[in-house]
């Protein structure tokens, strides 16, 4: 007898025995998440729209995002201890707990999981985003939506209280309040990671050590809570050791994003955007089946740039956009359907080969993590954040940027006009400020920004046309 | 009140005796509010220390919108349109403005004013948390403040300067405390608005003439007979009671209420502790300014704030708690979700969320949430 | 072979009106404007049925339509969508070549738009969210003041003392209408205030975009003289004002339906 959710698995990349075997996991989880055979069908037609079905590596990112939405759902119940971490995470303690582990252990942020699986995929992330605005986050402040999925999937009993809560607010102070407010209702542990972001304008790329050695004696701290909570031991030879097993996934990574740089754009931001931040949301699926998923997109990519096939026609204006949307991949078509390739986003910008490479000269895994934090720029201040687009802007060569600003973050909408007045005088590079909500798209939905982003589409096309001419 | 009489001439005139002081090669040294700020080390380098407190005027909110986007605090995007008008008084006669970096909307103020405009920004961090790590950041940011001093004034900071100015501030919130405290009786000697005058006076005047208006103050107030307070006794909080933002006062006196404590950083935390000017005076500060501050609502946890309301309640004997949220002030608004859930647990006490962005049209919104209120704890 | 005229068509279709012009070479031909009333697609087929009729013209006789406005996308009968800022500035353009800043107020949107010295658009910057700062506003104060909305410009100009107006957001910016009247305020004044505030949100907003001469106004509040006189007190500079202020998002459309064609006709 077939499953009402066969169709779905089988579109997104299971095989058929598999579908057997992973199966009865998986409606487990459809069921806690209230997922009916109707929404197989949205899914089914979502999916086909947005997603480039024709390609493997796009079905096994699909694939590999129901299992770890799956892996977190069940968390609990499987016998789990289950950590959540805030988003962007100070990259690296989430994989390096994972990998330093003994015991099975559910290491995630588990409300970029929800906004690409219930929201990208099924269109369902409403529900959760109501209950929030009941339960303490409501509508009309600017309240970090993020904050809002992960208050509404605790409240909604979807996703499972947590033993314990990293690392949130290190430059912002929504994280730890959300995080606040949740452990009074579920009384679970919560470490607080401080950092200070005094950094003035125009002191970028200089900082004081003071600032590292605070945000890295933060981190040690927690990397010791850690210790003493759940028994696992974060050690340089435990990160030695996450980045072992994450190395094949951050070249398969880095492969996509210089492919996504050709002309024509060979495959949509959509993608692009699934791919990065599953290993932003997901320290286990994405170590499992990233590498594969991702070298399997690349190959094809490659395929697709020889023969210069691509989403975008030969020569749409190349942007650099900031992020693309987690939950409503209708916003990131819209803006190819406008004819822009956006194919570079600050995900790409924030890992340049250099700054991998450069002298780190602090000895601790929490102050050599704060340092290369300070050097990156986007933690720095708002003054780093725009140096680093100009930067990007000038070694990319860039025909415009979508500085796409999360609303609802205070860190990035303090740089609302800053960032576009400072690269377009020192770069000249038409900058449009795009006020956007990044996680989910009730008040900024592809309608919504559709004038502004076709404008700046046709801006950037006459300016090409009268350069060519 | 002769002394609030003295008060009042003495700041309508404080601009130019400012411009006088520069004149004669002073430097002034505006900070913006929050409860971080030393004033010790600036009266200690000779300068003059001045707090850019001013609020409730929604032009200079407006301004800012041309220079960052609405979703940041509202008093903060007003101090930003004061700052780009290039025609402020008080952002155009200071020398540095120190900004002790808090939060991210004081972040916004420093980041935006530093990117548009030549005003002299040194910012300083303020860790959100108490512990070990953070006392020595906080510590190291105000020696690096004394640095600055040093060198925008051109002259040392010594212990003894230092030492003056810690007992001339600690006399000033002895006797603001004082005064303050007096409105934990049932009669009261001075009205909530009169008192946050006082209080928001002190942040500009002169700082040996506002000890000698505090003493003549408090010296009045002893001697008059107080007056039984009439209606209900409110502990007033929020996120932040602007100097000049009085709307929401006079609705609340009008209505009936008596403000009987307010717990702001522009309210009772500046003057609730005082400095021990024992062993190094630079630990001294950051013990007094930092370790023993009540924390404002962004703290992580926010328990002190909120035990600290509690005790402040019960103290002061309150029939109800209002709480003054600025838009988009994040951690406040998340705050003011759980904390009446505390309050009412704890001391069964009602409280009243009201919400401004300075805007004209809420006057009539929140006369009527206030009245309500009040109306009903009379009760 | 007999030059066969090329005749073109561009339609805005706004939210709160519809325009269409009929464009012959580079002259315009006829043009329509009408309330787009509650059917969109209806208003965008009525207004160029209207042009074309003034112009005693037939749907055959156009070679080539573009659309714009907020309705751009709900018409069949067009041969491309263009967003209206890229109409305005092609149509401003045309008409004042020196045009360097083009303020557009609409019924419920209003754009200031920066060009560059080939009249290309440079930068841009738009309220579609708030009703203050547009035509709706004008509309509501109209109302509470019990004036023609043709009438509230030249009444402000006689104002000597301007009221303050300080409601941000134009549902109680209503109620401080009736009240300021209430305290006894004259027509004029209140109507000077009206336009103030207008003018100095318009005046915000436009400001990371800059005002440079010639700056020019469209948009139906174009028509409003008080409007035009309060935004040269904030901004600093003279405004110019195209003859139809209205039809510039149509003209501009009809321009570029032109260079398409040509475009066409070139491969």
């Amino acid at each position: 007898m077939a499953n009402y959710y066969d169709g779905l698995l089988k579109l997104c990349g299971f095989e058929d025995d598999e579908i057997g075997t992973e199966g009865p996991r998986i409606e487990k989880a459809f069921q806690k998440l209230e997922l009916v055979s109707e929404d197989m069908k949205t899914a089914e037609k979502r999916i086909t729209k947005y997603h480039d079905m024709e390609l493997s590596g796009v079905r096994k990112l699909i694939r590999a995002w129901l299992l770890e939405l799956t892996d977190l759902v069940l968390a609990r119940d499987e016998g789990k201890k289950v950590v959540y971490y805030g988003y962007p995470s100070i990259q690296g303690p989430g994989m390096a707990m994972k990998v330093a582990s003994k015991q099975e252990i559910y290491v995630g942020c588990p409300d970029v999981v929800l906004c690409h699986t219930l929201g990208n995929l099924f269109g369902k992330l409403t529900p959760i985003l109501e209950t929030a605005e009941q339960n303490g986050l409501p509508p009309g402040h600017g309240l970090c939506s993020l904050q809002q999925v992960r208050n509404g999937g605790l409240a909604k009993g979807i996703i499972p209280v947590p033993d314990l809560v990293t690392g949130s607010s290190y430059y912002c102070d929504m994280g730890s309040k959300a995080d606040e407010l949740l452990q009074e209702v579920y009384g679970h542990k919560a470490i607080y990671v401080d950092g200070s972001m005094d950094s003035k304008w125009g002191e970028y790329p200089d900082y004081l050590p003071q600032r590292v050695e605070f945000l890295g004696a933060q981190l040690n701290k927690m990397f010791a809570t850690v210790k003493e909570l759940l028994g696992v031991e974060m050690t340089n030879e435990s990160q030695d050791k996450a980045m072992a097993t994450s190395r094949r996934l951050f070249r398969a990574l880095g492969e996509l994003t210089r492919l996504m740089m050709a002309d024509p754009m060979p495959i949509s931001g959509v993608e692009e955007e699934m791919a990065l931040n599953l290993t932003a949301a997901s320290t286990g699926r994405s170590i499992t089946e990233g590498p594969d998923a991702v070298e399997t997109l690349c190959q094809e990519l490659r395929e697709r740039v020889d023969k210069g096939v691509g989403v975008v026609e030969k020569g749409a204006p190349r942007v650099l956009n900031f992020a693309n949307s987690f939950s409503d991949p209708d916003i990131t078509q819209m803006m190819e359907d406008v004819g822009l390739a956006m194919s570079i986003s600050i995900t790409t910008v924030a890992t340049p080969r250099e700054y991998i490479d450069c002298a780190i000269t602090y000895s601790t895994m929490g102050e050599q993590r704060a340092q290369r934090a300070m050097i990156d720029g986007f933690y720095h201040s708002s003054f780093g954040i725009a140096k680093r687009i100009e930067a990007a802007v000038k070694a990319l060569n860039v025909d415009g940027v979508i500085w796409n600003y999360q609303f609802n973050c205070r860190p990035l909408s303090i740089t609302s006009h800053l960032v576009k007045k400072w690269v377009e005088e020192t770069t000249g590079v038409p900058t449009l400020s795009l006020e956007s909500d990044l996680y989910e798209g009730r008040n900024y939905s592809a309608a919504a920004l559709r004038t502004r982003v076709e404008t700046f589409a046709e801006m950037l096309r006459a300016r090409k046309a009268f350069a060519g001419a | 009140m002769k002394a609030m009489e003295r008060l009042s001439s003495h700041l309508k005139t404080r601009l130019l005796d400012l411009r006088k002081a520069k004149d004669e090669g002073r430097k002034i040294i505006g900070y913006t509010p929050g409860g971080y700020f030393p004033e010790e080390l600036v009266l200690a380098s000779g300068a003059i220390p001045v707090c850019l407190v001013r609020g409730g005027d929604y032009s200079a909110v407006e301004l800012a919108g041309a220079y960052i986007c609405r979703w940041i605090d509202t008093f903060c995007r007003a101090q930003i349109g004061y700052g780009v008008s290039g025609d402020d008084p008080y952002y155009s006669i200071v020398d540095l403005l120190a900004i002790p970096i808090t939060d991210n909307h004081i972040r916004a103020i420093s980041d935006v004013l530093g990117c548009n405009t030549d005003i002299e920004i040194f910012p300083f961090g303020v860790p959100h948390m108490k512990e070990e790590s953070t006392f020595n950041y906080y510590l190291h940011g105000i020696n690096r403040l004394k640095t600055k001093l040093e060198e925008v004034t051109g002259g040392k900071i010594s212990d003894v300067k230092l030492k003056e100015a810690i007992s001339l501030c600690n006399r000033e919130r002895e006797l603001l405390r004082e005064i303050s405290l007096m409105r934990k009786h049932q009669a009261i000697h001075i009205s909530g608005k009169d008192f946050i005058a006082v209080n928001h006076g002190s942040f500009l005047a002169d700082k040996k003439v506002m000890v000698e208006i505090l003493e003549s103050l408090y010296k009045e107030l002893k001697e008059q007979t107080a007056s039984p307070s009439k209606g209900p006794r409110i502990l007033l909080t929020g996120s932040t009671l602007a100097m000049g933002d009085s709307r929401l006062l006079d609705l609340i006196e009008e209505a009936g209420g008596t403000i009987v404590i307010e717990e702001f950083a522009e309210g009772i935390r500046p003057y609730w502790e005082d400095v021990e000017p024992n062993g190094d005076l630079m630990n001294a500060l950051a013990d007094c300014y930092f370790a023993k501050r009540v924390p404002p609502g962004w703290f992580r946890p926010g328990k002190e704030r909120r035990d600290f309301l509690i005790k402040l309640a019960k103290d002061f004997n309150v029939d109800g708690v209002i709480w003054y949220q600025l838009m988009y002030r994040e951690s406040y608004k998340t705050e003011s979700y759980y904390f009446p859930k505390q309050l009412k647990r704890e001391t069964g006490l009602p409280m009243l969320t009201v919400e401004s962005d300075y805007a004209p049209s809420e006057a009539g919104q929140l006369r009527t949430r206030i009245e309500t209120f009040i109306e009903t704890i009379r009760r | 072979m007999e030059q066969k005229l090329l005749i073109v068509a561009g339609v805005d279709i706004g939210a709160a009106t519809v325009k269409a012009v009929i464009l012959d070479g580079s002259k315009v031909l006829s043009f329509s404007i009408m309330p787009t009333g509650h059917s969109v697609t209806q208003a965008g087929e009525s207004v160029i049925r209207k042009a074309l009729e003034n112009g005693g013209l037939s749907f055959n006789d156009l070679e080539y339509i573009v659309s714009t406005g907020y309705g751009r996308r709900a018409v069949s009968f067009t041969n491309k969508a263009v967003t209206e800022i890229i109409c305005h500035a092609a149509g401003v353009s045309s008409v004042i070549s020196q045009a360097r800043t083009i303020i557009d107020i609409g019924g419920q949107d209003s754009k200031v738009i920066g060009l560059d010295d080939n009249g290309n658009v440079a930068n841009f910057v738009m309220n579609d969210k708030c009703a203050a700062g547009t035509g709706r506003f004008l509309e509501v104060m109209a109302k509470v003041l019990d004036v023609e909305i043709g009438e509230m410009g030249p009444i402000s100009l006689m104002s000597k003392d301007p009221c303050q107006m300080s409601s941000t957001c134009t549902i109680f910016a209503e109620s401080e209408m009736v009240s300021l009247r209430a305290e006894g305020r004259s027509r004029e004044d209140l109507l000077a205030g009206v336009h103030k505030a207008m003018s100095r949100r318009v005046a915000i907003m436009g400001k990371s975009v800059g005002f440079r001469k010639e700056v020019v106004f469209t948009g139906g509040v174009a028509k409003n003289v008080g409007i035009k006189k309060a935004l040269e007190d904030e901004i600093g500079l003279e405004i110019l004002i195209p003859e139809e202020p209205q039809i510039t998002g149509a003209l501009g459309a009809a321009i570029l339906a032109k260079a398409e064609l040509s475009k066409l006709g070139a491969r």
